[in-house]
């Protein structure tokens, strides 16, 4: 270690024969005359500035994000678009494809009652159809409720509400 | 303490966007800085255009310069970046012939500018990284521990640089004696 220590202390004292030139005067003037130029140029930014500019860069940022994903996801539907878009549906004709073992004319029965009713006041049908069906479980459950006057029971009477068609 | 002192003053000088900043930093860097300059660019005149270049930087990133955690560090960073830059276009364009003289001898006699040679050119042979920080060592007599926070580097790497290069260029200057 010593020894190293030596044979670097005798390379310093050759190395010490030369050194690096400073700067001269003229360098002096002439970098801070440049840099005091720069300086007027170019004030300093006031503190207000800065939280601003960010948040105006922010902004842009997330305008371009969201304008290059709108154009990313038009692009991409495009092709679905082209054939015509097919949007599985429930139309009201389907509920006669419910075939029920037990309640299978009940069933077909309310449909009916639930179509003629497109446009009826739901509060008092449900209280309506509650009645009926309280009634056909109390009477041993029969296929058809009677319908009196040979309308159906389930839908309220046009004289009354003057709401059903 | 009195290098602190002058970062201080430096650092309040920027506070009050005051111009006089330039003169204290000057006062405090130029020196250590361009032998730096010298030493990464290894050119005296190129070192003079790249010191002008670095005190401009300097102005324009002020305000960054005034919240440094470090202000010799941030400075250093600059010197470096500005030479790297102006490596890289000096490399592009067609070389000038300018005075690659940076090392002048202690006493102005023929035998010791011979010999100052000699010594530019063992230097100018060793890694970037070793001649900075011998030249910082030697002729800025600088500790290890001031070389590591100005080039941001730790100290046992500042002084493994220093421990190889001192070895190639014990080998480099027998052979220029022999």
């Amino acid at each position: 270690m010593k020894a190293q220590r030596d044979k670097n202390r005798d390379v310093e004292q050759v190395l010490k024969a030369a050194c690096p030139t400073g700067p001269s005067s003229q360098l002096k003037r002439q970098v801070i005359g440049a840099a005091k130029r720069a300086w007027r140029r170019e004030p300093q930014e006031i503190s207000w500035q800065v939280p601003l500019r960010r948040l105006a860069v922010s902004a842009a940022a997330a305008v371009l994000v969201v304008s290059l994903t709108n154009l990313a996801v038009d692009r991409s539907l495009v092709r679905w678009q082209a054939g015509g878009l097919r949007v599985a549906g429930w139309e009201p004709g389907d509920v006669d494809a419910v075939s029920e073992a037990v309640y299978g004319s009940r069933v077909r029965y309310l449909v009916a009652a639930i179509r003629r009713a497109s446009a009826a006041d739901w509060r008092q049908y449900r209280e309506q159809m509650q009645r009926v069906l309280d009634e056909a479980q109390e009477s041993g459950t029969p296929d058809r409720p009677a319908a009196p006057n040979g309308r159906s029971r389930l839908l309220p009477v046009p004289a009354e509400t003057g709401a059903f068609s | 303490m009195k290098k602190r002192s002058a970062d201080d003053a430096i650092r309040a000088a920027l506070a009050r966007d005051d111009p006089a900043a330039v003169e204290l930093i000057w006062d405090r860097y130029v020196g250590d800085l361009f032998a730096f300059l010298q030493a990464m660019l290894r050119c005296r005149q190129d070192a003079e255009d790249v010191l002008q270049m670095v005190f401009v930087k300097i102005v324009r990133k002020r305000r960054h310069l005034a919240g440094a955690r470090r202000l010799d560090a941030y400075v250093y960073q600059i010197a470096r970046n500005e030479a790297s830059r102006f490596l890289k276009q000096r490399g592009k364009r067609a070389v000038e012939a300018r005075d690659g003289s940076w090392l002048s001898p202690a006493e102005a006699d023929n035998v010791r500018r011979e010999w100052a040679e000699h010594l530019q050119h063992a230097l100018e042979r060793l890694p970037d990284g070793q001649r900075e920080v011998i030249v910082l060592k030697i002729y800025r007599e600088k500790t290890f521990k001031e070389i590591a926070r100005m080039l941001d580097l730790s100290a046992n790497t500042v002084a493994s640089r220093y421990r190889y290069g001192m070895e190639r260029l014990r080998i480099l200057l027998k052979d220029a004696k022999s």
